[in-house]
């Protein structure tokens, strides 16, 4: 496979729920243009090449049996390594050794099965609060957009769509000015603090507030907010895989501490909602590519994060998804 | 239209005759080119959909008196493909240049055959069709969002069966395929006798081997015939490229044994054993059926595949190959 992008083959992305591997299902997948099979045995779970050596069937049309996969077409089985160990048709020749699947890696958090093209792989981003059994805890999505995953994160970093997208929730009309803010650059991504913002409903439990936002990206892909509303503190880490340039599954993991009389159900609902509002307006913007050069579009002083972000993105090589 | 010389110059298929009535112009689709098929009073027309003036399709028309009327300004062009009358100015005499551009058609096992360029030979035989001996089947055409090389290659593919045919072509109880030889002729390929293990070869419930032989006959044609003892099942599956994605598979039936079974259970039988095939087909990657034998792996129960894309690779067909 020609290598799709230097910065983002090395990341991990969320491809899949573990529930979706239910019943031995196995799961068609799409990672940086390339299509993938994911499969589980055993709580161990695999991502490789959807497609056998032998005549170019997907694999993920085909079944798991006694910690193998197998072809649908003629039955070819792989082992968890992606060796063939058998082909029905000649049950006592030894398979031969082309007879391989490329295999990338493959493993679980939050409650998803993640994939990494390359064999070097970054670290797992963090999410603190996953391991704080004082906050409540929720993952989200996939939200399937048509639209590159740079311009789904800088969109999350954007506030001054805040009181127009979510007018009525995350923002008033007749408070759309955003003030001064910090931001800083440092070659491990983008930081965002100092940000206040009035807002009708904050966090999903009704009540107005002055909300004060932090953003950190720490990578291309990958972006973390923390808001301050009256007493409650509402984190998010949002991590956008890109099925191919054009095409992107966002993930979605969040706490909120305090706010103990807004049901769960409701917090899921309004997040929902919000992503829903930004949906058309993400997969309406042209060039589809984020352009790296600043001259390309107009930016203001509300835009620093953003411009921040692309030239970090420009630093580190991203080149998918971008122009 | 899709450069190809061997495809160009080759018959495909475009319509059932039978199915054509005497008012009606039906559209079709070969090679990237859309065609229009009407019965005029010299027989089947095959003609380029496409009305001169304005480039409306002439298949959304009407056919009168012998000629078909283009539904845009009511152009009428007669089975020469002239253009006869002009509604605007029915006392001027049609220019020259307006005339369609007309194919040759040829009609055989009640399929309409076509060829965009100069044909370079027959029609694919199948006697079977001629002979009394024989009950003929018509059933498909199936449409594939796949291209006729790999269509053609699974129609070819005995090692399958076991796996997306179970139950009704193979077992995967019998998944061993005997050794066989394939051979490349003058004519194109055959593979003479594999011996198949079927769960229920004859209709009467009981599994036994059946030997088959594979033939491809042109490009995009292939038949096989399946013996039991005297029984014999013949298919021929000739494949229409319609475009750079798109393919139309046309198939013929002929048994000389179960008269009494409805030809609608038979035609039942076939479109659920292709329905088995389509997603395992569509899915194949690369679409284009790599005729270099180092870019997948085959092994001796692929040696039918192996001498068609030799085949192929012999005639020079550029299109649905890489």
């Amino acid at each position: 496979m020609a290598i799709p992008d230097p910065v983002l083959v090395h990341d991990w992305h969320p491809l899949a729920k573990v529930e979706d591997f239910a019943g031995g299902r196995v799961v068609a997948s799409r990672l940086l243009g390339e299509d993938l099979v994911l499969w589980a045995d055993g709580g161990r779970f695999h991502a490789w090449r959807n497609l056998c050596v032998h005549r170019g069937a997907r694999l993920s049309l085909g079944k798991v049996k006694e910690g193998c996969l197998q072809c649908p077409y003629h039955g070819w089985t792989y082992d968890e390594s992606g060796t063939c160990v058998k082909i029905p048709a000649h049950p006592d020749q030894k398979p031969p050794a082309r007879a391989k699947v490329t295999v990338y890696g493959c493993r679980e958090a939050y409650g998803w099965v993640w994939g990494c093209l390359s064999g070097t792989p970054n670290e797992l981003p963090v999410f603190p609060e996953w391991a704080d059994e004082g906050v409540r805890r929720f993952t989200m999505g996939p939200y399937e957009m048509d639209a590159g995953g740079p311009r789904i994160i800088e969109n999350f970093l954007d506030l001054a769509h805040l009181s127009v997208v979510h007018e009525g929730i995350l923002g008033m009309a007749s408070h759309g000015e955003i003030g001064r803010y910090t931001v800083e650059k440092t070659p491990g991504g983008v930081f965002a603090k100092d940000i206040v913002i009035w807002q009708p409903d904050p966090d999903g439990s009704g009540k107005p507030a002055m909300a004060n936002y932090t953003y950190r990206v720490i990578r291309p892909l990958t972006a973390y907010l923390t808001k301050h509303a009256g007493t409650s503190v509402f984190t998010m880490m949002i991590i956008a895989t890109p099925v191919d340039e054009v095409r992107t599954k966002a993930w979605i993991v969040f706490s909120m501490k305090g706010a103990d009389d807004t049901p769960s159900q409701q917090l899921v609902d309004w997040t929902d909602r919000v992503f829903l509002q930004d949906k058309p307006v993400v997969q309406s913007q042209r060039p589809e590519l984020l352009p790296l050069d600043l001259q390309a579009e107009l930016h203001l002083n509300c835009d620093r994060t953003s411009i921040a972000y692309r030239q970090w993105l420009n630093e580190l090589g991203v080149g998918f998804g971008t122009s | 239209m899709i450069d190809d010389p061997v495809l160009l110059n080759d018959w495909h298929v475009v319509a059932r005759a039978s199915e054509l009535g005497a008012s009606t112009a039906r559209p079709a689709r070969l090679l990237g080119v859309d065609l229009v098929v009407w019965r005029g009073d010299q027989g089947i027309q095959v003609w380029d959909d496409l009305c001169v003036h304005r480039g409306a399709k002439i298949s959304a028309g009407r056919v009168r008196e012998g000629c078909i009327t283009c539904p845009y300004h009511g152009w009428t062009y007669n089975t020469d493909g002239e253009c006869v009358r002009i509604p605007a100015h029915p006392s001027q005499k049609p220019p020259p240049r307006a005339h369609t551009n007309v194919h040759p058609v040829k009609v055989a096992y009640d399929l309409v055959w076509t060829c965009l360029g100069s044909p370079s030979g027959d029609l694919p035989p199948f006697p079977e069709w001629d002979d009394p001996a024989y009950r003929n089947i018509p059933c498909g055409p199936y449409p594939f969002n796949a291209l006729g090389p790999r269509v053609i290659e699974n129609f070819l593919d005995v090692g399958h069966f076991p796996f997306v045919h179970a139950g009704y072509l193979g077992d995967p109880g019998h998944t061993e395929i005997d050794d066989y030889e394939a051979e490349i002729t003058a004519s194109g390929v055959i593979s003479r006798d594999i011996p198949i293990w079927q769960p229920d070869p004859d209709g009467t419930g009981r599994a036994a081997k059946v030997l088959y032989t594979y033939e491809a006959l042109r490009p995009l044609t292939a038949r096989f015939t399946k013996a039991q003892g005297e029984q014999r099942f013949c298919m021929i599956d000739t494949v229409t490229p319609v475009d750079e994605g798109r393919s139309l598979a046309w198939a013929i039936m002929a048994m000389n044994y179960s008269f009494e079974v409805p030809a609608e259970k038979i035609v039942k039988f076939q479109d659920e054993v292709t329905a088995q095939d389509l997603p395992i087909v569509e899915s194949q990657r690369p679409e284009l059926l790599p005729l270099d034998l180092q870019a997948e792996l085959h092994l001796r129960s692929d040696r039918t595949a192996i001498a068609y894309r030799k085949w192929l690779r012999q005639l020079g067909l550029r299109f649905g190959t890489s």
